[in-house]
């Protein structure tokens, strides 16, 4: 356990080392880098600013949502043996399904808003609701028995 | 990349690597995510358009008003 909070210690400052020197772009006409094309001149236009913010949220948020559903359904598939194993474990995961789902529709929510109006306020609106995600993220997945 | 959002992404990757094994999607995921906070690389339309499929495909989901049973909490085994 000391072993693998040091890991995440040395990973957030390589993180933080990496990402000030390096940065992904995203090619336009995708999903968060719209493009349309002029009509007349048949030029392409940029729509929106590339938001590689807005990416790496969504990522981050699509990967934390399948952390908390794989632990879910890993439970439900195996729920008789975890509960003979330990009751705690289905408790545990009871306790953080309600939040789950209100925190996921919150998520949604929160990103409806900021597509339809992409200020940075929104973004970090969104990234303070991915907080909790992550939060329940690594509850759900702390429940479950080490080695599965 | 400002600080916090590289710490938010860092958290979501930790939680996934915890739950990981055997679960080959989460995998790649990570492994997709890592790569466009640590290179410098292209991040293609189809890539873009796939995670924002994704993410609609939730919404749509939550809007529906439907919980997948597993997210639901059901009665203890007897």
């Amino acid at each position: 356990m000391r072993n693998l909070k040091t890991l995440a210690a040395v990973l957030a400052v390589a993180f933080i080392i990496a990402c000030s020197g390096c940065k992904a772009t995203l090619q336009g006409g995708g999903a968060y880098a719209p493009v349309s094309t002029n009509e007349l001149t048949g030029e392409i236009v940029i729509v929106h600013i590339p938001d590689l913010a807005f990416y790496n949220t969504d990522a981050a948020y699509d990967l934390a949502y399948s952390s908390i559903d794989a632990a879910f359904k890993f439970e439900r598939d195996n729920r008789l043996l975890l509960w003979r194993m330990s009751p705690q474990i289905k408790r545990t995961l009871d306790q953080i399904r309600p939040q789950a789902v209100l925190v996921n529709a919150e998520y949604l929510r929160v990103r409806q808003v900021y597509l339809s109006n992409p200020v940075p306020g929104g973004l970090t609106q969104l990234q303070a609701v991915l907080a909790k995600i992550n939060q329940i993220a690594a509850t759900a997945v702390a429940a479950l028995p080490k080695g599965n | 990349m400002e600080i916090a959002t590289v710490l938010l992404v860092m958290q979501a990757v930790q939680a996934c690597i915890a739950a990981a094994p055997g679960v080959a999607d989460i995998v790649v995921k990570a492994k997709d995510l890592i790569s466009s906070l640590f290179t410098a690389q292209l991040i293609t339309k189809a890539q873009q358009d796939a995670l924002h499929a994704h993410v609609e495909a939730h919404a749509a989901l939550v809007a529906a008003g439907i919980v997948p049973p597993h997210w639901s909490v059901e009665a203890d085994p007897v």
